[in-house]
């Protein structure tokens, strides 16, 4: 059984290997069809407007998940509202932007953007977090889950900004450079978090809240931290998330998009900063990977061997790809 | 170990190279919601350019080369629509792209048509600003303004109706355009909107809303939602004795309405982009061809983007190129194009206009009570 | 007045569907502790055999009767304990040491498989659920309306609490049941089956869920593959309500959530009638977490 668990495991990683190696070899110049017959116009210096858009997907879920694993991973609380925080920095970077700001310079609107909406997500993040961190497991996650879903509703219908019909026209100046410098500065600024006091107290509360509390350590303080420092980095990839798209629809923002970001961070090994890394990676590639197997089928199976995909992993590797380890440049020694 | 990375590699090549075959065929691309909440919508669409597709090719194909058709799934989100733009456009180098549904959608993949200069058409997008995004974007459905005012015209004038309620779906760009467009015409005509109540799509109890218009006591409801929640509403404000009648848009067109619905269908009204009974040969054949292929009967979904496909394969032989900007003003040159949803001419902001029909559910039929010009 | 009346009846219709998923999802979660996404997919799974039991199986022109019905609820109840049971086999019992975010990610999992699954299989066009249970409208004077179709699952939901009651609190396997969900590894040291409880609890809670797609199916004739994502969360929100793994306050919490829900798209505004069931969800974990009926510790993990 053990032997068996083991084969299907090491198959499911190849066919994933496969499919975002071919995937990735499709992004340059070896695909050779690319090559020949890709208009030279369409081309943004070496790689297809698609990989680089899906590369810009691909930087803010690592945002997204990174910041997840703070909280899931490193202090030990299951939240399933992430989409909400999201939600809530595009949406106001998108109407700052657009409502005040219309004519600075595009780095003014960068700053002042995405500074706001992370200020705003860590400050409803703080709301919620205060109210409800008593709460433990998984009635800590239902009642996140709400919030984001209640923020949703709200928003849908908000004349001011799109209700149904979503908002356009959002100043699209987030490009793959910026969104991968934040992506490198988050990483490094969560690894930092990590290594220090508050990381450490994090870990002590995510190991025995009770010890953790008698070593003087007050669990719901850096809880509530815990949960600021999340909320305002979601809010940041929502707001590089509005001016990448330059759309922004509530539709997006369903309980869905908040279980992939968990998913992001479960299958990667919670507890692992790589692992969330990698879990973004593989969860923004695999769909995007998939599609080849569409046209080959001829019926959309996409989303059936992603759900599949995520069972077998869980089943055959529960902590997770990277389980507690991490690659050496994030790793804390 | 070795061998498997191996085996992966050379998999991969073969999945890359067999999937990229081009050259002697015309690739169009069509973005749709295949699953998720909407799917129903998304299918539809796309057997719809299937169709088309088919008998072009039977004859022929266009400009002697055969159309192949790419179809991506955006599982109902924006952000996947506009990837899946992305990568109809810059990777399988598609000529034109058809879609979407939903106004959000298309809204979100449009500037990506845009930007590249690739024309789209979006079958049965009906916010006015859909084609404001470009010269490239076109649309072969009636936009929201007009289709609001056929129904409150109709009520008003040939039904002499002159209080209605509204029933609108809070999710829906679609529901929300109609039923504000539709309030505008009527208190313009000089009638009073006595009640205005949300759903949510998906929802599948409307008692208490339906409760609420009830005791307002309207001549008629506007009900402009979807046939997958319409025959619910209609069957349950028959249960709470709502005698009056319902009327909607084309979002109603489809046998599915009439089965859910049953009983409590009969004698509403909607309005649509052509009827069942024209003895024109695009519909009658449209219908039975549409039915041979999928064994179902087609909504106006189907018919739309059929309709849209047709346009671009006409504009494609019209342009004799598949180059954007030729294709580009071929399309926007479209003039008295015979489609199945009426005589199609595309006006100077790239959206069609055509005259809607309304239709009232008869012994299970939609049968046809009066054509509305714009 | 009779507006109010009619509300209320309505409430208590939707209610009571509402706590039909809700007996199943909280007996699941009073053994398992696990919350179980799937719950609703298995609802779904149930509507669906009945649909297609009712098309293929019945001679046609059967004609709608309290006979029939059973029939379809029986065909209904065994196609969701056989779905349960592989779930419960395949998915959840290699898990049952891992950790509590392992089994709920899989279980999402399981979701999203069935979901999409469906949509292949089934077609993703919504369906006429056929009528097998014969309906009349009761006029109550005074612009109310009555439908009997209501009052037979207001019925059958309480008889099923009734019976449910008796299981869990009147027999060995009750006992156990009880044991388990007090302490896993304790039942486990004093000789239960665990695996066995287990795999009984999920047979009897799936075939609650199908018994519930027919019935909704009765009572809302349209049935699609993502039919069981809304009931799934609502009868969720309703066993939270009336104190998670209590099975009186399952179908009190439901029947309150059903009556709330109306009344708030009734007199207060249709608008936000979706954001209620999270926003009663909120207010009573961090208000009371035990919910209405529950202890009040708060659960520790």
């Amino acid at each position: 059984m053990k032997m068996m668990n083991k084969t299907i495991l090491i198959i499911l990683i190849f066919f994933i290997a496969a499919l975002a190696l071919n995937f990735v070899m499709g992004g340059f110049a070896f695909d050779m069809n690319l090559l020949l017959y890709a208009k030279p116009t369409r081309w943004q210096g070496l790689i297809s407007p698609y990989y680089y858009a899906v590369l810009v997907i691909l930087g803010i879920n690592i945002v997204l998940s990174v910041s997840l694993a703070l909280l899931n991973g490193f202090t030990g609380l299951f939240t399933m509202g992430h989409a909400g925080f999201m939600a809530i920095g595009a949406y106001t970077s998108a109407s700052i932007v657009m409502f005040l700001l219309p004519t600075a310079p595009f780095f003014v609107q960068m700053i002042v953007g995405s500074l706001c909406a992370g200020t705003i997500a860590a400050l409803i993040g703080f709301l919620i977090g205060v109210s409800s961190l008593r709460l433990n497991g998984d009635y800590l996650g239902m009642v996140t889950l709400g919030f984001s879903e209640i923020i949703r509703i709200m928003l849908l219908n908000i004349d001011a900004v799109g209700g149904a019909r979503g908002m356009t026209d959002i100043p699209q100046y987030s490009n793959l450079g910026s969104v991968l410098l934040l992506a490198v500065i988050v990483v490094l600024v969560i690894k930092r978090i990590r290594d220090g006091r508050l990381g450490r107290a994090m870990l002590a509360i995510k190991e025995n809240e009770m010890a953790a509390n008698m070593m003087g350590i007050n669990p719901l303080a850096i809880k509530v931290k815990a949960f600021v420092i999340s909320s305002f980095i979601a809010g940041v990839a929502g707001s590089f998330f509005a001016h990448s798209e330059g759309y922004l629809s509530t539709q997006t923002f369903t309980f869905v998009k908040s279980f992939e970001v968990i998913a992001m961070n479960v299958i990667g090994g919670l507890g692992s900063l790589s692992g969330a890394i990698l879990g973004a990676g593989i969860l923004t590639v695999l769909p995007e990977a998939l599609r080849k197997v569409q046209d080959i089928t001829g019926i959309d199976l996409r989303m059936i061997i992603y759900a599949l995909t995520m069972i077998l992993i869980m089943i055959l590797r529960p902590q997770g790809l990277m389980g507690n380890r991490e690659w050496k440049w994030l790793s804390s020694k | 170990m070795k061998w498997m990375l191996n085996l992966s590699l050379v998999l991969s090549v073969l999945i890359a190279v067999s999937c990229n075959k081009g050259g002697d065929k015309i690739v169009i691309g069509n973005f749709g919601s295949l699953t998720g909440t909407e799917a129903t919508f998304g299918v539809s669409t796309r057997d719809g350019i299937i169709l088309a597709m088919e008998e072009w090719n039977k004859n022929g194909g266009v400009l002697g080369k055969q159309i192949e058709l790419k179809a991506y799934d955006n599982q109902g989100k924006p952000e996947e629509a506009r990837l899946s733009v992305e990568k109809l456009i810059n990777v399988d180098n598609v000529v034109a792209v058809l879609g979407e549904v939903a106004s959000t959608r298309s809204l979100a993949g449009a500037p990506v048509a845009q930007q590249n200069k690739v024309p789209m058409i979006s079958p049965s997008s009906t916010n006015p600003m859909v084609t404001q995004k470009g010269d490239y974007i076109f649309r072969v459905c009636f936009i929201d303004p007009f289709q609001g005012e056929v129904i409150a015209k109709f009520a008003y004038n040939t039904l002499g109706l002159r209080k209605a309620a509204i029933f609108r779906d809070s999710k829906s760009d679609y529901s929300m355009g109609l039923s504000k467009f539709f309030e505008n015409k009527f208190t313009q005509l000089g009638g009073t909107i006595v009640g205005d109540e949300k759903y949510a799509s998906g929802d599948s109890d409307f008692k208490a809303q339906l409760t609420n218009l009830k005791s307002k006591q309207p001549e008629f409801m506007y009900v402009p939602g979807y046939y997958t929640e319409v025959g619910l509403i209609a069957r349950q404000a028959r249960e709470l004795g709502v005698k009056v009648p319902l009327m909607g848009g084309d979002g109603w067109d489809s046998s599915v309405l009439k089965e859910i619905g049953g009983e409590a269908v009969e004698g509403n009204y909607f309005s649509n982009h052509y009827t069942v009974e024209d003895p024109r040969p695009e519909v009658q054949n449209f219908i039975k061809n549409y039915q041979a292929r999928f064994g179902t009967v087609p909504d106006s979904l189907a018919a739309l983007a059929y309709d849209s496909a047709q346009v671009l394969f006409d504009s494609i032989k019209r342009a004799g190129s598949v180059e954007g900007p030729k294709l580009r003003d071929a399309i926007a040159a479209t003039k008295d194009f015979p489609g199945v949803t009426g005589v199609i001419t595309l006006n100077e902001n790239r959206d069609a206009v055509k005259s809607a029909v309304v239709l009232q559910v008869v012994d299970g039929k939609f049968k046809f009570k009066e054509t509305i010009n714009p | 007045m009779n507006d109010f009346i009619q509300h209320t009846i309505n409430g208590l219709a939707l209610g009571s569907i509402y706590a039909l998923v809700a007996l199943g999802y909280t007996m699941v979660f009073g053994v398992l502790q696990l919350i179980n996404f799937a719950h609703g997919e298995i609802f779904m799974i149930g509507a669906f055999t009945g649909l297609y039991f009712t098309r293929y199986v019945l001679p046609a022109g059967t004609e709608p009767s309290i006979g029939v019905t059973l029939m379809v609820v029986v065909a209904a109840m065994i196609g969701s304990a056989v779905l349960g049971v592989i779930i419960e086999k395949f998915a959840y019992r290699p898990l049952r040491k891992a950790p509590r975010i392992n089994i709920l990610i899989t279980a999402i999992g399981v979701s999203l498989l069935l979901q999409y699954g469906g949509q292949l299989i089934f077609g993703a066009s919504p369906q006429f659920f056929p009528k097998i249970l014969p309906r009349e409208n009761i006029d109550l004077g005074g612009d109310i309306f009555l439908d009997t179709n209501q009052i037979t699952i207001f019925l059958l939901s309480f008889v099923l609490m009734v019976i449910l009651q008796y299981l869990v609190f009147k027999t060995q396997f009750g006992r156990s049941m009880r044991a388990i969900s007090h302490s896993l590894e304790t039942a486990n040291v004093i000789g239960i089956n665990v695996n066995k409880v287990i795999f009984i609890t999920f047979i009897i809670g799936s075939a609650l869920a199908g018994a519930a797609g027919v019935l909704y199916g009765v009572a809302y004739p349209k049935i699609d593959p993502l039919l069981g994502l809304l009931p799934g969360l609502k009868a969720f929100i309703a066993a939270v309500l009336g104190g998670i793994g209590n099975i009186t306050g399952a179908v009190i919490g439901a029947v309150l959530l059903g009556l709330s829900e109306t009344y708030v798209a009734g007199y207060i505004s249709s608008t936000y009638r979706d954001a209620l069931a999270f926003v009663i969800l909120i207010l009573v974990l961090l208000l009371r977490p035990g919910g209405l009926l529950g202890s009040k510790k708060i659960e520790k993990v």
